[in-house]
């Protein structure tokens, strides 16, 4: 377990920490059973190398061992079934930090949504005898469908067409930034203005994951 | 990095920029950058950053799961005969206008008239009418295959705008045919209105429609003369009135 990396630097050419770096691809056989082989070939090494550590990070996240083992299993089924890039200059480490914060983080959000229908719901439907507790896939409401998209569409011009292109159409900075006109930096700052305005104007969304978020 | 305030451990909470790019870049699979495992293990230490994440995963889920369809796309592109301004939605062209020589005011416009539709700028997405009717002012292309969408548009516009789509190419009608192949017969200065009122011009061609008594009749904008360059384009300004 390395606690010592709190002044690792932001990824840059010479600058990756060495042992979150894998730089030589191997064993990637050409079919797919091949693929999977090396695969799994590749997990194991991350399972033995980072396995301890971000099975500290989970415990710490959610503060329960049984989830945390759970959201640790989900993070290695994620590295088989969609392994990260193992190129030069690919950060696995990062790569699996961020997978499983994105995981525990979800599991957050969910059990917040169900301490709070709880406490909404009567003693009967408390049993599990109402309606489904929330999922993770479940398709937006369409009322709060509605309420997201009368927000964005409320946002200043700029600010609304970076939160759309980045998070609806999952564009790449850059292309935001020619599509507004802008640079970069510009496209980020527009974006990030856009999201806290729709923070606070959406600010209890997670609350109301249970109506279908 | 920009730093609000420190942590109870020592460690900075990230700045709320850094935070919403952590979370929703991440959320999307992003560039893995060794300073987010600094954020990971700074929100396994710090309950108020982890309900903030929180927050901007449930946000930023909200938003990702909206249809791209929901959006009103716009692009404004210079033509033989003047600034054409295009908006579409998931099911078709809503507008298209001679009407707006400056962009603002057209995306004002599309603002007024959807107001909880987000209007993004997509010359990417409207690239193909751009290039449709770019080669039907050049004389190339006699037949806009574009698809239209009327939805917004009273029962009785419609009728008539669907009628006036039937003109064909280098033909002129009057208000009343027009008015009659809607199964309006009585109506043809009602049609007249419909057509003053057609959201998408040029691809729904209220250009083709003329008076009886020969006259060119109105224009978008009151731009008679574009009516009179469109017709002339399509070889149908000695009018066969139908």
């Amino acid at each position: 377990m390395v606690e010592s990396d709190a002044d690792e630097p932001v990824q840059g050419v010479g600058e990756i920490p060495e042992r979150g770096r894998v730089g030589v691809e191997r064993g990637e056989g050409t079919v797919t059973e091949g693929r999977a082989e090396a695969a799994e070939g590749f997990v194991e090494g991350w399972v033995e190398e980072y396995g301890e550590e971000l099975q500290l990070h989970l415990d710490r996240m959610l503060g329960s061992r049984t989830e945390s083992e759970e959201v640790l299993q989900e993070v290695w089924a994620s590295a088989l079934r969609s392994p990260p890039s193992r190129g030069p200059g690919s950060n696995i480490r990062a790569w699996l930090y961020r997978v499983a914060t994105h995981e525990a983080l979800d599991r957050l959000a969910r059990r917040r949504v169900h301490r709070e229908s709880l406490a909404r719901m009567s003693p009967r439907e408390a049993m599990g005898e109402g309606p489904d507790s929330p999922s993770r896939d479940s398709s937006l409401s369409r009322k709060t469908r509605r309420r997201v998209q009368r927000a964005c569409a409320g946002l200043p011009r700029k600010q609304r067409e970076a939160v759309w292109l980045r998070l609806v159409e999952e564009l790449e900075y850059e292309v935001v930034a020619r599509r507004l006109e802008c640079s970069i930096e510009s496209a980020r700052a527009n974006l990030h203005h856009g999201l806290r305005k729709l923070r606070e104007e959406l600010g209890d969304l997670h609350q109301n994951r249970g109506e279908g978020l | 990095m920009t730093r609000i305030a420190e942590g109870g451990d020592g460690n900075a909470h990230p700045g709320e920029e850094r935070l919403a790019a952590f979370i929703l870049d991440g959320m999307m699979g992003r560039r893995e950058m060794a300073g987010n495992i600094r954020i990971a293990r700074h929100l396994a230490r710090c309950p108020p950053c982890r309900d903030r994440a929180v927050e901007y995963l449930s946000l930023g889920r909200a938003v990702e799961g909206l249809p791209g369809e929901a959006a009103v796309r716009w692009h404004q592109f210079e033509t033989p005969f003047g600034a054409l301004s295009a908006a579409a939605g998931g099911r078709g062209l809503l507008r298209l206008s001679w009407s707006h020589a400056r962009s603002g005011s057209f995306v004002e416009e599309l603002e007024d008239r959807f107001p909880n539709r987000p209007v993004i700028r997509d010359p990417v997405g409207l690239k193909e009418v751009e290039e449709e009717l770019f080669a039907y002012f050049r004389g190339n292309l006699r037949e806009l295959d574009l698809p239209v969408d009327l939805g917004r548009t009273a029962s009785f516009q419609r009728q008539i705008l669907e009628a006036a789509r039937k003109i064909p190419y280098g033909e002129v009608w009057t208000y009343s045919r027009v008015a009659r192949e809607a199964g309006r017969p009585r109506a043809a200065r009602a049609a007249g209105q419909a057509l003053a009122g057609n959201p998408v011009a040029v691809v729904v061609p209220c250009h083709r429609v003329v008076r009886s008594d020969g006259g060119l009749g109105g224009y978008s904008s009151g731009r008679t003369e574009l009516k009179e360059e469109l017709l002339r384009l399509e070889g149908a300004l000695d009018p066969r009135v139908g």
